[in-house]
């Protein structure tokens, strides 16, 4: 008998049933952890998109509209004449496979269709059948497929799952960029009324209050208010900032996580004390609060949409220019839409740093600069007074945050800064920084609860090489220059490396920061004792 | 009784057979990629099925305690368990070594030397399955404490701010023990 068991164990195949990847069927009661809950109808009727209803990905009947395959061809024609490039992307591909293996998400999961090349052949092979003269002719034999509703839910399992990160891009001989193709496929499944929540209650929220978490006016000064009591209450010194103060310099806009969510509130309390170490005439604003812009999860009409309250605050305020927080894809808008979108921003002047004269001419058209240039000029200029020992309990190393590295090239302020304030700093490993750093797993609109596995198989890379610091020089602390960051990796490390906290940079720029004035300092931001030589993994 | 026996002596045969069988769970254009890549970066969880499976078999030909054997297999585990798939699927590996040390003993697995290391071996596994399993539900209901922390993160703030309230954070250490000794990559360096 035992023979016999042990016979049929032998016996048993673990390979699952062979399929075409054409073959479209995505078991979305099974595969509940790998992707994101619907968009709730209150938030596309207060948007104005269409088809608002209440559905699950997991029902049979995803509720379409009727013409549903129209409306998508429609809008397909109609980026197809209006955006170039997805027109190259999409004709360009020789499937060389350079992007095949570069995506954290196939990398984690192991599932081919998250291959960059296979994602993007997702959108293609309805565009070959139905907008190429071969594909017209020989269909399915030029690599054509049908616009089915099996095709249409694999879309919106796939493309929800792309965190629009560009890893895949740097490695594409022709320079395609999956994102942008994951950009244009999400924005024909809104046409039909297939969004995800974590992205249409933020852009919703963003659209009505100015902040992804519909934090109103009164609650942003108080939510200020109360970090300013715990800054006292740390350092001794009563800061104020100004919030919708016209005619100050600066305009400083942050992630709204920056100001309500651990860890990210401690890296806001870093910017405070730095802006009062210099005298820094700046104002918040209670309107435009958010740095972020889910509209780039979203469509081009909406990342304009969101954009434009910035430059709107910024003309109402009437301030010089704009400075802008430790924020992820507000910088991708800024750096590579905003300008044409929105800009140029004419009204304001060259942001011009009014401490060391430095004019950051690259901002030019944008009038907005990020606090990583501008602080690095204040230390190379020798402005910034800093007792680096106080970062003593941290072995730090930093993590290139996709937007702010591959959006648009800040990969050596951060750490031009982190060098400055702390004592112990390493790198990962060179294939997994820079231009090609990997994703947290947790961005454009992946980073919430119901998709958690998901996020955990698609930080495998990244947690791998965060591993090898742990164990390789003892590194206790993953900095970040971004809010999902912020967010997502401390659940990543909690799961990958417990050992390893998450924090910001102008967090432990805060930390090593000597203010006139202060109090002998016996924590540092996050009230652990500065002495204490032990790891902060607790963030 | 396996240390220095036939099984150890056809070592590398059995490594490569076991792997066959243990990456037969991926789709096909995954499973060239996971053998291919040998950079540990590019290639996380190739590398932790490389090195994972060559620290039990080693673990298993030594005589190891259970201790020791639960965590050579928790590399493997800790990547299986969130990749989606249904627990039996998760740990199919463990068996397939049963089929591969077989296989590599080739004829001499009939002889009484083979059929007894097979016997000693096959038991051994059955004793790693059981460990496997109960990591493997270890870093499910790591899962689960990580969820609940993660939504305490995000209102921490909040509820400090406006009730008063100071939710003590349990932090990283009293989330329940997936083995945080344990690096899910064991391998060499790049
Ligand atoms: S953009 Fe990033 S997430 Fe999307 S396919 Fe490319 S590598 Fe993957
Ligand atoms: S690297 Fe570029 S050309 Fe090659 S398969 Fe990927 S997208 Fe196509």
């Amino acid at each position: 008998m035992a023979e016999k068991t042990q016979q049929e164990l032998l016996q048993i195949r673990y390979t699952p049933p062979r399929r075409d990847w054409m073959d479209p069927s995505v078991d979305f009661e099974a595969r509940r952890g790998s992707w994101s809950y619907p968009a709730a109808g209150k938030n596309l009727t207060y948007l104005g998109f269409p088809n608002p209803r209440e559905w699950s990905p997991a029902d049979e009947d995803w509720k379409l509209p009727d013409n549903w395959r129209e409306i998508i061809y429609e809008g397909f024609r109609e980026r197809l004449k209006k955006f170039r490039s997805l027109r190259v992307f999409l004709d360009t591909c020789v499937r060389c496979g350079a992007c095949a293996d570069k995506c954290q998400f196939f990398l984690g999961s192991g599932d081919p269709k998250n291959m960059p090349v296979l994602r993007a052949e997702l959108l293609r092979s309805v565009y070959r059948r139905d907008f190429t003269t071969a594909g017209k002719i020989l269909g399915g034999l030029a690599g054509g497929r049908e616009l089915t509703p099996e095709v249409l839910k694999e879309w919106y399992y796939y493309f929800y799952q792309c965190t629009e990160c560009r890893r895949c891009s740097v490695f594409c001989p022709y320079g395609i960029d999956t994102a942008e193709i994951t950009m244009i496929a999400r924005e024909l499944m809104n046409l039909v009324g297939l969004n995800i929540n974590w992205v249409m209650e933020p852009v919703a929220n963003c659209d009505r209050t100015g902040n992804h978490l519909g934090i109103q006016p009164h609650t942003f000064k108080d939510n200020v208010e109360f970090l300013c009591d715990e800054l006292a209450e740390i350092t001794g010194l009563r800061i104020d900032p100004p919030i919708n103060k016209k005619g100050a310099e600066i305009l400083f806009i942050v992630p709204s996580a920056d100001y309500f969510a651990d860890p990210g509130i401690f890296t806001f309390m870093g910017y405070l004390l730095l802006f009062e170490h210099i005298g820094l005439d700046y104002t918040l604003s209670a309107y435009a609060s958010e740095g972020g812009n889910f509209g780039l999860f979203t469509s081009h009409d909406t990342i304009k949409r969101l954009n434009y309250k910035m430059y709107a605050e910024a003309k109402r305020l009437g301030v010089k220019w704009i400075l802008g927080g430790e924020c992820g894809h507000m910088w991708r808008v800024i750096h590579q839409y905003m300008d044409t979108m929105n800009g140029p921003a004419d009204f304001l002047e060259v942001p011009k740093s009014p401490v060391t004269g430095t004019v950051f001419d690259h901002t030019a058209s944008t009038k907005m600069l990020h606090i990583c240039e501008f602080t690095s000029d204040l230390i190379k200029n020798g402005r910034l007074k800093f007792d680096p020992s106080r970062n003593d309990r941290y072995r730090v190393t930093f993590h290139d945050s996709c937007n702010p590295a591959r959006g648009m090239g800040i990969l050596e302020e951060p750490r031009y800064v982190l060098k400055s304030v702390c004592n112990h700093f390493y790198e990962m490993p060179d294939n997994t920084i820079r231009e090609q750093t990997f994703c947290c797993g947790g961005g454009a609109g992946l980073g919430n609860d119901e998709n958690m596995e998901m996020r955990l198989r698609g930080g495998l890379p990244r947690a791998n090489a965060v591993q090898y610091v742990h164990e390789k020089y003892g590194v206790n602390l993953l900095t970040c220059i971004c809010a999902i960051d912020r967010a997502t990796l401390p659940t990543l490390m909690d799961y990958w490396v417990p050992e390893v906290g998450v924090s910001g940079v102008h967090e432990l720029v805060g930390n090593a920061l000597i203010m006139e004035g202060e109090n002998e300092r016996p924590t540092d931001l996050r009230g652990e004792p500065i002495g204490d030589k032990e790891a902060a993994s607790d963030v | 009784m396996l240390d220095g026996g036939l099984i150890a002596a056809r070592r590398s045969a059995l490594l490569s057979l076991w792997w066959d069988s243990a990456v037969e769970a991926f789709p096909g254009e995954t499973r060239s990629f996971l053998a291919r890549e040998k950079d540990r970066f590019q290639n996380p969880v190739g590398a932790t099925l490389r090195s994972g499976l060559m620290a039990i078999l080693d673990a298993l030909l030594t005589d190891a305690d259970d201790a020791e054997l639960e965590r050579a297999a928790q590399a493997i585990v800790k990547v299986r368990a969130v990749q989606g798939v249904p627990a039996g699927e998760a740990l199919a590996f463990v068996f397939g070594l049963k089929k591969a040390a077989r296989a590599a003993l080739g004829e001499q697995a009939e002889t009484a030397g083979g059929r007894r290391e097979l016997e000693a071996l096959e038991n051994a596994v059955d004793r790693l399955a059981l460990l496997a399993f109960t990591s493997y539900v270890g870093c499910r209901e790591r899962i689960f404490a990580i969820r609940s922390r993660e939504l305490q993160r995000r209102t921490a703030s909040l509820l400090r701010q406006t009730a008063g309230v100071d939710l003590s954070d349990p932090g990283a250490d009293d989330l329940p023990d997936s083995d945080p000794d344990c690096a899910f990559e064991g391998g060499s360096t790049a």
